[in-house]
């Protein structure tokens, strides 16, 4: 026997013994598992998603209340969790660019009270955060009927912010189509003008300017159009609670502020290593061009520091997301709640707890994957 | 690496598998004999149901039933570890294994003895789901409620009876959930939520410790019946026949006039022939259930009657004060019924 192929059937039985192995125990868990399911007569698979099921959720997107399926009440909290992460994300990163700028502030005060946040809040732990902001809002806000009301249809009390809408009337689906045309056109002008500075060397005049005339006059001229038809949906105490406009409840709002600030001061230090990151040069010949500071910033630093920071902004958005769900201690009706209450409902817990895994893993592996194209999208090409 | 030389090493890895497959498992009650211990899920927060205190010491109705049962099947009430679980672990980790009774004052359901794949025992509490009201607020019904917020304990049954509770009657109302009753309670009495709902009895003590015990109205109806029960997996039959028949112990033992104060001297010096049978004097009827004959001198002497493991704990001589209510004996009007220990 050659030693090469003494080589190759050496590897082909570790190849075979490291496959035994991995199928071993996935045999082994399935075989437990259901094993042990069957014995304690429960049925398996996920079937019960079409059962009715039997509880109120409290805040949802989507219309649904007790009697309606597993799988709605699922995608109620799936929903609830994308719009706490999706703002928190957001959020957490105006507030963290602010503070990264304000740490390299030249003033002494404005530097060390951002410090002194960045320290504070990344070093408390989350999860006393949001019961913390859950405290704060249920106990210091006033009860429902002594709600603070700053301005007439505005309330604030420990159920929530109640807030005027927009009620029913058919110019404001008119005016929204109008706020896309806006956009629409406004992009279009970004375009034009870039083309125009590629072609002639200079763009069209005021380019950001005529965008936002074209976002804001669009629905306004609907507006105006349908005679300037006010019809709010203003909320009023009618027996226990505030009914009509729009609310935030005081969980959601903990949930938000507490995932907001906390992410907030990991974000600002990823940004300040993003800038510090930007060779002081680029500094030194934006001053030489004669451009102000807030505009160097802007125009120069920034986008540059962006670069640098976009994979570790984009892990630190994935723990956002998945910190998430800590909001289940506050009671808000995210997904994992939602999986509780099942749990303890139709005891498929191996199966609501998949539903979890396979929920927070889409969320974490889309949010890499626009990550890593934003990332290839802002890197440096090489030529 | 080719195609040929990976489904070698799949066919390698096939053989090596074979044969290697789980074995079949011993009755529970021998598990626990032969382990020394009895593991108890209960909850470690409400005193008088399940508390645990600042020394280390575990107390309450829940907690006293694993006690019970430790004296029954081991001769020593100490012989337990207490895990303390929450509303949403309670199933999961009776399922799983990692305790062998969930006594955390769950209620008894139809489902939960067949889907869910336990069995019960007793059931040794019996109550029902009640709601407290702001009494400033004039309710003096559940059906006054349409509209309101409502605290309800996350992972209950009570989330789902109130629910069934207001959409047969088509009322509406916001849920405000809480995974711990502490933090449930703070939510209420900070008027997060217009109503709670729970089992009165508990509605009762906190009402009691409150800031303003008169500002709050228990409502007299009830949504559902809450009978709790010690729960245990399917497929132990001896382990739930000696439980369940701990359980009609203390309720005879209350009929018998058998206390944990004179429970010793019974066993040594009585003479009538129902009293040394109950205490494993004559016969053998412990041993035909898998324990010591004198199990319920053990049990007796760990947690007294039911009367007494009842007003202990939860009843006239704790602070909770309740009356024995539909938890007295048959023969006072109570639902309490044991069959004879022949």
């Amino acid at each position: 026997m050659t030693a090469r192929r003494f080589r190759i059937r050496r590897d082909i039985v570790w190849q075979a013994l490291f496959l035994a192995a991995v199928i071993g125990m996935g045999t082994l868990v399935v075989h437990t598992a259901s094993e042990n399911l069957s014995r304690l007569s429960i049925r398996s698979g996920y079937g019960f998603l079409w059962d009715k099921a039997p509880f109120e959720l409290g805040e949802s997107l989507i219309p649904y209340r007790a009697g309606d399926t597993y799988f709605r009440a699922f995608l109620v909290g799936i929903l609830n969790t994308l719009k706490v992460a999706l703002l928190g994300i957001v959020l957490s990163t105006v507030i963290g660019t602010a503070i990264a700028i304000g740490q390299l502030s030249q003033s002494v005060v404005v530097a060390r009270a951002c410090r002194f946040y960045i320290e504070t809040v990344r070093n408390v732990p989350l999860l006393l955060q949001l019961i913390f902001w859950h405290t704060v809002i249920t106990r210091g806000l006033p009860p429902v009927r002594r709600a603070l009301s700053p301005v007439e249809g505005i309330y604030l009390s420990n159920r929530g912010l109640f807030v005027p809408a927009l009620g029913a009337h058919p110019a404001y689906g008119q005016m929204f189509v109008g706020l896309l045309a806006g956009i629409g056109a406004a992009a279009l002008i970004g375009w034009l003008s870039i083309r125009r500075r590629r072609l002639t060397g200079a763009g069209l005049p005021w380019p950001g300017l005529m965008g936002l005339a074209a976002i804001v006059c669009l629905p306004l001229a609907v507006f105006l159009a349908h005679g300037a038809p006010v019809v709010l949906d203003t909320p009023a105490l009618k027996g226990f609670n505030f009914t009509g406009g729009a609310s935030v409840s005081p969980e959601f709002a903990a949930v938000l502020l507490g995932l907001t600030l906390y992410t907030a001061s990991f974000n600002a230090e990823i940004i300040r290593a993003g800038i510090l990151g930007v060779p002081s040069g680029q500094m030194e010949a934006g001053r030489a061009l004669g451009l102000r500071r807030g505009r160097i910033m802007r125009l120069v630093i920034l986008p540059q520091a962006m670069r640098i920071a976009i994979p570790p902004l984009t892990n630190s958005y994935l723990n956002l997301i998945k910190e998430s769900s800590l909001s289940v201690a506050i009671g808000y009706p995210e997904v994992v709640r939602v999986a509780n209450i099942t749990l303890s409902e139709t005891n498929q817990s191996i199966e609501c707890v998949s539903i979890i895994v396979a929920v927070y893993l889409c969320f974490s592996l889309v949010t890499a994957l626009i990550g890593n194209r934003v990332n290839r999208a802002a890197a440096l090409v090489e030529r | 690496m080719t195609f040929r030389h990976l489904a070698g090493a799949v066919a390698l890895a096939v053989t090596i598998l074979a044969g290697a497959m789980p074995s079949a498992r011993a009755e529970l009650l021998d598990d626990i004999k032969a382990r020394g211990q009895l593991v108890c899920g209960t909850l470690n927060y409400l005193p008088g149901v399940g508390f645990l205190d600042d020394k280390g010491e575990w107390s309450g109705f829940d907690v006293d039933f694993c006690k019970g049962a430790a004296a029954a099947i081991l001769g020593d009430p100490d012989k337990v570890e207490f895990v303390a679980l929450t509303g949403a672990q309670k199933f999961p980790a009776l399922e799983s294994g990692e305790i062998d009774i969930l006594s955390r004052s769950v209620t008894a359901t139809l489902s939960r003895d067949s889907a869910l794949g336990f069995d019960y025992i007793g059931p040794n509490h019996m109550t029902g789901q009640g709601f407290m009201v702001h009494k400033a607020l004039g309710v003096s019904e559940v059906g006054d409620l349409d509209g309101a917020t409502i605290c309800v304990l996350a992972g209950t049954v009570t989330e789902r009876y109130l629910a069934d509770y207001f959409r047969a009657r088509g009322m509406s109302f916001t849920p405000v959930a809480a995974e711990n009753s502490d933090q449930l309670y703070a939510l209420y009495f900070d008027e997060r939520c217009d109503a709670i709902t729970m089992e009165p009895p508990y509605l009762a003590v906190r009402r009691l410790r409150s800031a303003d015990p008169d500002g709050h109205v228990i409502l007299e109806e009830m949504v559902a019946k809450s009978f709790e029960a010690p729960f245990i997996r399917n497929g132990d039959p001896k382990f739930h026949e000696v439980l369940q028949w701990m359980h009609y112990g203390l309720i005879t033992a209350e009929e018998l006039g058998v206390t944990q104060a004179n429970v010793e001297e019974l066993a040594a010096t009585s003479e009538d022939p129902v009293i040394r049978r109950f205490l494993g004097v004559d016969g053998d009827l412990g041993a035909e259930l898998g324990v010591a004959n004198d199990w319920m001198v053990k049990v007796i002497k760990a947690i007294g009657n039911y009367g007494e493991f009842y007003d202990r704990n939860i009843g006239k001589d704790s602070p909770l004060g309740l009356p024995r209510g539909m938890n007295a004996l048959w023969r006072d009007g109570g639902a309490l019924v044991a069959p004879g220990w022949q």
